[in-house]
């Protein structure tokens, strides 16, 4: 065992001693969860499930995380223990294995004060210049591991500071984290109208290691000419936010601005000592980001409008790490989080260095039947190139307690040469009606039918249609609450495209079936699951990757107490 | 409120107070190393790259960098295994092979590509072995040809034009005493095949592929030589190998190498020593 996790291991026996003494005197509270995932591998190389280690020989890969937190007192204690084995969710591509305790904190309000050690999860604002968070689906969990400190000044004001190294599985990168903020809330209602404000000021700076120093030296000292650029330890990036309500309006405005520092601009040009140039290289610049956010709601009408400028915002523990590894920060996302199947196929990572977006969404509800949605976004470059565009609108009506139905269109485009780097392919277009019925049977059974289509555009240069081609996807669910659900689907390249899977010369158009069984009892949910699923990016928050085909079982269990 | 000026104004003080000395910047774009032994420490440079992978011509500018930097103290071989070293499109040739596919799995994890193996060392503050940070190569490659000499290897190939059978004499011998097995690899590569690359998002219809592996005249992981070897001692392994006939432009004795190097156990198997040489010489 690592030294680190022995130490951990018995700072969490002495916390949990420590919490249990206490419980001699008063009663606590214990609260946790617990979540595992394992797949069972079945290589089907035409649909590309094949050449890792899973596939492979090892045949079997799993993820659990069991938390358990503990409040008494006015402490508070948390520990989870990590376990990956023979696990795909770190790449996709490859086998990641290793356990042990993934987060711990100990914490306590003393008065005003509020102090807490360990793993801490934080943001300041949207999270633009700090965001400590996880999503387990992409395996990001990158807590701060250090200390933090939160003075409440007055009911209304508290400000904030925290030190720290960033996590990366179970051990730290060695740069270190350290910022502060001040966040209040201002009331200045009257009778008639409301009037708030709450805004906020936040500092965060980074200090890199010597380690991570002779790195970057390294590379920039073989660098030439007016690619050679002088790194700098420290960084600062600071935020300046407000939200205010006025009666049914609401305004959230944040600007950020981050010290010049070197990160890897993939875009950039290096050439090197034989005069050949090629992309990709570190680059000093400063950084910017101002995102605004205003909305209306009121008798059944909710108008969104956002916007969002991103220059030079690559904000990372080091800047030798790359996709989602070390990012300090979070840049929300502008566009539309689509859960059904084909409409989430084509999703737009945020872009850290060049990004100019727009979104709106306008919802209406008609009567207690009826409501109808549509958004709108639309993001470019800075030099105005087209990266996504979505049009999506939709209505719901209810009918009763006994069926509803929700039906709608989105008209997409997503430019997969960047957000994909797949080479001269043109523009994705795509056109998805949609429709998803729901009808009960009795108060405890019910049926779901989901119903998609997409239509791409062609891809004239392949003389083919673009990526994968038409799909067409259906779904049927049977529920017997509160127990039993039954799910089958299935994905179907009705019209097969330029990536789509070739066997003997032609493209094939695929099956992509599912098959899911979930068992729920109390707070124990279980699922068996049969999968073969195409490539395609998967993304939380604005935050994607792509995933590889996978074909094979999944088995599920989320618990919570 | 009345809180926030001072508050304000001592964080812009504590910053602006801040102000760090300037590094400097050492001008290693382009030194020549000159070793002081009589045995050169030669390094290996294991490419895993891709006719569809469009970071790699990055990496493949990098490392011919290296090579002008280094020179033949630098040993390469360009690995298109499975992952995004399908043909383009517009490829006239597969450069995949069954052994190239091996020897990339024999090397992973790696992250993504390009990525490098640098005298299978496992350098410190990384992942894996593979080191997918383009920049750090030419300083990995320097820190490796630091160390010493521990073994020298020689290579002395001899290739039938007519019947296009090579054989090559690999010799070994020990700079000083080595504990566990000793292991020697042999591969042959091909330079100079001009044919289509991914690069970003678009495609170089006239690349130049350089130190394309072939195929692998020993075993994946090496042939076993001997346990344990004391100072002054040779060992010779000769391969035989028929080089298959020219086919449009591919398998050009004249554009092909051999690359041999030795692995030790004592040394968690890293590459000890790299030796090349051109079939035809």
């Amino acid at each position: 065992m690592h030294r680190k996790q022995s130490f951990r291991l018995l700072a969490c026996t002495a916390l949990f001693s420590f919490s249990c003494f206490c419980s001699t005197y008063s009663q606590g509270s214990f609260t946790g969860g617990f979540q595992s995932s394992a797949n069972f591998f079945i290589r089907d190389s035409l649909i590309g499930a094949a050449n890792i280690p899973q596939y492979d020989r090892q045949l079997f890969g799993a993820q659990s995380w069991l938390d358990l937190g503990y409040t008494i007192d006015g402490f508070d204690f948390g520990l989870r223990f990590d376990v990956f084995n023979n696990s795909n969710l770190l790449n996709p591509n490859d086998s990641y294995t290793d356990e042990g305790i993934g987060r711990w904190h100990a914490g306590k309000k003393i008065n005003k004060l509020d102090i807490r050690v360990g793993h801490i999860y934080d943001q300041i604002g949207s999270g633009i210049i700090y965001r400590a968070f996880e999503e387990r689906p992409l395996l990001i969990d990158n807590p701060l591991y250090g200390l933090r400190l939160i003075y409440d000044l007055n009911d209304n004001w508290q400000i904030k500071g925290f030190t720290g190294r960033q996590k990366f599985l179970f051990s730290e990168y060695q740069p270190v984290v350290k910022g502060t903020s001040i966040e209040g809330f201002i009331d200045l209602s009257t009778e008639e109208k409301i009037f708030t404000l709450a805004p906020g000021l936040g500092i965060v700076n980074r200090t890199v290691d010597d380690d991570t120093m002779d790195d970057v030296v390294d590379i920039v000292s073989t660098y030439i000419g007016e690619d050679r650029v002088v790194p700098v330890f420290n960084t600062y990036a600071f935020s300046l936010f407000n939200t205010l309500v006025a009666g049914p309006f609401s305004w959230y405005l944040e600007g950020a601005y981050k010290t010049s520092e070197v990160y890897f601009d993939p875009n950039a040009i290096l050439t090197d000592v034989n005069g050949v140039e090629s992309f990709g290289k570190l680059v000093k610049n400063e950084g910017t980001v101002i995102y605004t956010s205003l909305s209306y709601a009121a008798k059944g009408l909710g108008v969104t409008l956002e916007t969002k400028r991103t220059e030079n915002f690559d904000y990372r523990v080091n800047p030798n790490l790359r996709l989602n590894r070390g990012l300090i920060n979070y840049i929300p996302p502008m566009n539309r989080q689509n859960t059904y199947r084909l409409l989430a196929r084509y999703s737009p990572a945020t872009q850290l260095l060049s990004e100019q977006a727009f979104q709106a969404d306008v919802k209406y509800r008609w009567n207690k039947s009826l409501t109808t949605n549509v958004n709108f976004s639309y993001i470019t470059t800075l030099d105005g190139d087209k990266l996504f565009q979505e049009f999506y609108s939709e209505f719901f009506y209810k009918y009763k307690t006994l069926w509803r139905f929700r039906g709608g269109l989105q008209l997409l485009q997503y430019n997969q040469e960047v957000y994909e780097v797949k080479p001269e392919v043109p523009l994705v277009e795509t056109i998805v009606p949609f429709i998803d019925f729901l009808y009960k049977f009795s108060r405890k059974k019910s049926i779901r039918l989901e119903l998609q289509y997409m239509d791409i555009g062609r891809d004239e240069k392949a003389e083919t249609l673009q990526d994968y081609g038409d799909w067409i996807f259906a779904q049927v669910e049977y529920s017997v609450a509160p127990y039993w659900s039954f799910v089958v689907s299935d994905m179907y390249n009705v019209n097969p495209g330029k990536q789509s899977a070739i066997k003997d010369g032609e493209r094939k158009s695929l099956h992509f079936p599912r098959i899911d069984i979930y068992y729920t009892i109390k707070a124990n949910r279980l699922s068996l699951s049969y999968i073969k699923q195409v490539e395609g990016i998967v993304c939380t928050g604005g935050i994607c990757r792509l995933e590889p085909a996978f074909s094979g079982f999944n088995f599920s269990v989320s618990s919570s107490f | 409120m009345k809180y926030l000026t001072p508050i304000i104004f001592a964080l812009s003080i504590i910053i602006i107070s801040c102000e760090e000395q300037p590094l400097f910047i050492p001008d290693n774009s382009n030194q020549m190393q000159d070793s002081m032994n009589t045995v050169p420490k030669r390094v290996l440079l294991e490419e895993l790259t891709g006719a569809s992978c469009p970071n790699c011509p990055a990496g493949t500018a990098a490392l011919e960098s290296i090579l002008t930097v280094f020179g033949d103290r630098v040993v390469t071989n360009a690995i298109h295994g499975k992952f995004l070293s399908q043909p383009t499109p517009q490829s006239a040739y597969d450069f995949r092979n069954e052994d190239a596919e091996d020897l990339e799995n024999f090397l992973a994890p790696f992250l993504g590509k390009p990525a490098a193996v640098i005298d299978r060392f496992h350098f410190e503050g990384q992942d894996f072995m593979t080191v997918d940070v383009i920049g750090l190569w030419q300083s990995f490659v320097q820190k490796r040809l630091d160390e010493p000499a521990r073994i020298d290897l020689r290579l002395v190939p001899d290739f039938n034009n007519i019947t296009r059978v090579l054989t090559v004499q690999a010799t070994v011998e020990a700079l000083e005493d080595l504990q566990g097995n000793i292991k020697l690899s042999v591969v042959i590569n091909e330079s100079h095949i001009i044919d289509a690359q991914s690069n970003q998002n678009q495609i170089i219809p006239d690349y130049e592929h350089n130190h394309v592996m072939r195929d692998m005249l020993s075993t994946i992981s090496g042939d076993i030589l001997i346990n344990g070897l004391q100072e002054g001692d040779e060992i010779t392994r000769t391969y035989t190998y028929t080089v298959p006939e020219e086919n449009n432009g591919e398998w050009v004795a004249e554009n092909m190498e051999l690359i041999a190097f030795v692995t030790a156990s004592e040394f968690d198997n890293q590459v000890l020593q790299a030796a090349a040489a051109h079939v035809t010489e």
